[in-house]
């Protein structure tokens, strides 16, 4: 359900708009915390930031560290600004809300999430995130009313805190930042299968940008809304927002055509093959099943060792994230519909019409999953939400 | 018939079947001809279950979400914000949904305070309220405690007739009604006055913003051999708006805010309270009627008096009658007699009130100025008579010289 393919685009746009000078710092200060060197890599982002101080993306990354080493307040400021900054981006605000959150500052919390979905409806995190703070805020509702005065701190929260930004929003900020120094020159960017990066330095390329102002900037939002210009074609096959999951699923909006593109060039010709089709069906009911019935290691076990973690995440941050989301439901209900598979080789793509219902939240998405066939058993390599 | 509400997209439906067809009637309210008030916090809950029906989350989020920052202290409104919270992701399908375990009977409890308050039948405008036969000119209030649907109702006695002010949640004895004696944690049931108004400062804190006392027990009670005292209409303590519908040892318990209201407008020694499980609203005909059989008794107990004719007179009392001081009829009537020799006397019954017990045993409590005149003596005095229906007729249980 995270967002895990986009990236790919992401890092297209990147490359597109040009300097990858950041992406280097990015990616230092990416590794450093990521091996626990929190306060080095906080020193780095800082130095980075001196010169580059509209950076977004480092920015971003500067207030996920400061959140790490529970620096609440400096790490609320940072997001907060860089809400006002880029109002359309849901990022900051998933992560204000989980800030907000922790603090049992549920209303501000849940004000944030709001804020989030409105900028961009499809935003599962959010709506995750939001349906654990209806609960809490719930509960807390239920112990006034009944008296109980145990004012429950604020506790564990299991609230998603996003430590980059998303594809669609990376493309924002490419677009905004491409946008603001006139006519950055922009090829239409033709699909071009990314190379193959590791998820994590394809994040972080992000907005391997040359940074045009300096200033905290109001402006560049609204800008993008009405950008006719080629940056706009560049982010147009950006993961579509899927349908937001309360206003029920309408016609998916856009299917990513120049999706994932997989390490292997497609073949253009897929031959249909029911017997390998119906192999792939099955892995895909069984990956079903095995989620709505939280059994969490059969589930894991879907997924194959080449899988690609959304978000930059290790295989077992992605796995223990998955664990925690899975198994502290009430009750999961996931319906696969209307799939349509291509077998090509021993990859194969399945897409199809998820629908995903807790005690908490239901959430109607096109799903992609994008299977390949390891030693005569079809695992998920790349799922994708549209 | 349950009420199947439901609001939005994602949040399924909410079935609160201890309401009942409550959402129905629980809106309208009778006209009222002036003052703008501003939505008191009863109100704000109705209208929130309104939203809901009308499958309106974010209207209703947004007035419990202003509800409890008014007033903190409001539990069930706290209780309902939860649920209303929980509908943005999921089905809820009763009160208090997902409470957590370990709470059932406080749970309970602010189950019951909604089910009365968001049931309230209001009488409908032409209707009148069975027990106010007829109030003194200078009774211009009166307050009805209709104990089995946990509301107190506020008259105005207007020149032009009576009408009805406001009504208000209030809670009563953890056992209900029917005071008997000391600690039976009931509500006595009966006629009775405010005499007095204790501010909360001088009060403990569970008491509120103040404490309006009753004449509990009245003479009837005592004549009964009830026991108990300090039965009082008095406020919340801090820590919560409102009590649930049964949690008191006997007094009746209003919100700080309605004791506020109620101590302004109350008289002290003049304004009746009335207190009972049968709290009837009627036509102006039936309540004419009811009043002239409540003065056809007066005026013949009057003639009779008149008579001199102690026979007559005393069958008027029932066996049962005793005075305060314990007196027999005999004792009483003779202590009574203005004059005991004269043969031509005049008597006269001036600013009667007559007030029906709004309960199971029938019972009218009138009080009036008696004048005896016996050539140039006169005489007068305040009565208050309890009449009684045994058998077939009406007789005197007890009676006061005020």
């Amino acid at each position: 359900m995270k967002l895990a393919a986009p990236k790919m685009l992401y890092l297209t746009l990147a490359l597109v708009i040009g300097a990858t000078a950041h992406a280097d710092e990015f990616a230092d200060v990416s590794k450093l915390a990521k091996a626990g060197k929190v306060a080095e890599a906080l020193n780095k982002t800082n130095e980075y930031l001196s010169k580059h101080p509209a950076d977004a993306q480092m920015r971003f990354m500067k207030g996920v560290l400061l959140a790490e080493q529970n620096k609440s307040a400096e790490a609320i400021a940072v997001f907060t600004r860089l809400t006002e900054d880029y109002r359309d981006l849901p990022e900051p605000y998933n992560n204000l809300a989980v800030l907000y959150a922790a603090q049992g500052q549920y209303d501000k919390a849940r004000a944030a999430l709001e804020k989030a979905i409105r900028t961009n409806p499809s935003y599962q995190t959010a709506y995750e995130n939001l349906g654990d703070i209806y609960g809490k805020m719930a509960s807390q509702a239920y112990d006034k009313a009944l008296a109980l005065g145990v004012t429950a701190p604020p506790g564990k929260s299991n609230l998603t805190m996003l430590r980059t930004f998303s594809s669609s929003t990376g493309g924002k900020i490419a677009v905004m930042q491409a946008a603001a120094p006139a006519p950055a020159p922009i090829p239409t960017p033709a699909p071009t299968p990314a190379p193959k990066l590791a998820a994590a330095s394809a994040t972080i390329s992000a907005a391997a940008k040359p940074v045009p102002v300096p200033a905290p900037v109001t402006a560049p939002a609204p800008l993008v809304a009405t950008l006719p210009s080629p940056a706009k074609l560049a982010v147009a096959p950006a993961p579509a927002p899927a349908p937001a999951p309360v206003k029920v699923a309408a016609a998916p909006a856009v299917v990513p055509k120049p999706t994932p593109a997989p390490p292997s060039p497609p073949a253009p010709t897929p031959k249909p093959d029911t017997t390998e089709r119906d192999a792939v069906m099955a892995q895909v009911h069984g990956w079903a099943k095995a989620w709505a019935a939280q059994s969490v290691d059969t589930y894991l076990g879907y997924y194959s060792a080449q899988f690609e973690p959304p978000k930059g995440l290790t295989r077992k941050a992605w796995a223990d994230e998955r664990r925690a989301r899975i198994e502290g439901k009430g009750r999961i209900r996931v319906e696969v519909a209307s799939p349509e598979v291509n077998v090509t080789g021993n990859t194969a793509r399945v897409t199809f019409r998820q629908t995903y219902e807790s005690d908490r939240l239901t959430a109607r998405s096109r799903k992609t999953l994008l299977l390949v066939k390891n030693g005569g058993k079809w695992q998920i390599k790349q799922e994708v939400s549209n | 018939m349950k009420a199947r509400l439901k609001a939005g997209g994602m949040l399924g439906l909410l079935l609160l079947g201890m309401m009942g067809g409550g959402l129905g009637h629980a809106a309208k309210k009778p006209e009222r001809a002036q003052v703008v008030r501003k939505a008191n916090p009863e109100e704000q809950l109705t209208e929130i279950y309104n939203d809901l029906a009308k499958h309106d989350l974010s209207a209703a989020q947004r007035k419990a979400d202003a509800l409890v920052e008014a007033y903190p202290n409001f539990r069930l409104a706290h209780l309902i914000r939860g649920d209303i919270l929980l509908m943005h992701t999921r089905a809820v399908v009763n009160l208090g949904a997902a409470v957590p375990p370990g709470s059932e009977s406080r749970l309970a409890d602010l189950r019951r305070e909604a089910a009365v308050r968001l049931q309230v039948e209001r009488p409908a405008p032409a209707l009148l309220p069975r027990a106010l036969l007829q109030m003194r000119k200078d009774q211009r209030h009166a307050l009805i405690v209709d104990a089995r649907h946990s509301r107190l109702y506020l008259y105005e006695n207007r020149n032009d007739g009576l009408r009805l002010l406001q009504d208000f949640y209030v809670s009563q004895g953890k056992l209900g009604i029917n005071k008997l004696k000391e600690g039976d944690m009931r509500t006595p049931v009966g006629v009775y006055y405010i005499v007095g108004r204790l501010p909360g400062v001088k009060l403990p804190d569970m008491y509120g913003k103040g404490a309006l006392p009753l004449d509990y027990p009245n003479d009837w009670d005592k004549v009964q051999g009830r026991g108990g005292s300090g039965i009082w209409v008095h406020g919340t303590p801090p820590e919560t708006f409102s009590r649930p519908p049964l949690s008191t040892d006997g007094c009746v318990v209003v919100s700080n805010d309605d004791l506020n209201f109620l101590t302004r407008t109350v008289e002290i020694g003049k304004t009746p309270i009335l207190i009972g499980d049968q709290v009837e609203f009627v036509s102006k005909d039936q309540r004419d009627k009811d009043l002239r059989q409540a003065a056809g008794l007066v005026e013949n107990w009057r003639r009779e008096v008149e008579k001199r004719d102690d026979a007559s007179l005393k069958a008027l009392y029932s066996p049962r009658f005793k005075s305060s001081a314990d007196e027999d009829i005999s004792a009483w009537l003779a202590r009574n007699q203005f004059l005991p020799g004269a043969k031509k006397i005049s008597v006269t019954v001036n600013d009667p009130s007559y007030f029906r017990q709004p309960s199971q045993e029938e019972m009218i409590v009138s009080s009036f100025t008696q004048q005896t005149i016996v050539g140039k003596f006169r005489h007068v005095v305040r009565k208050k008579q309890y009449w009684a229906k045994e058998g077939k007729t009406w007789k005197i249980v007890a009676e006061t010289n005020v």
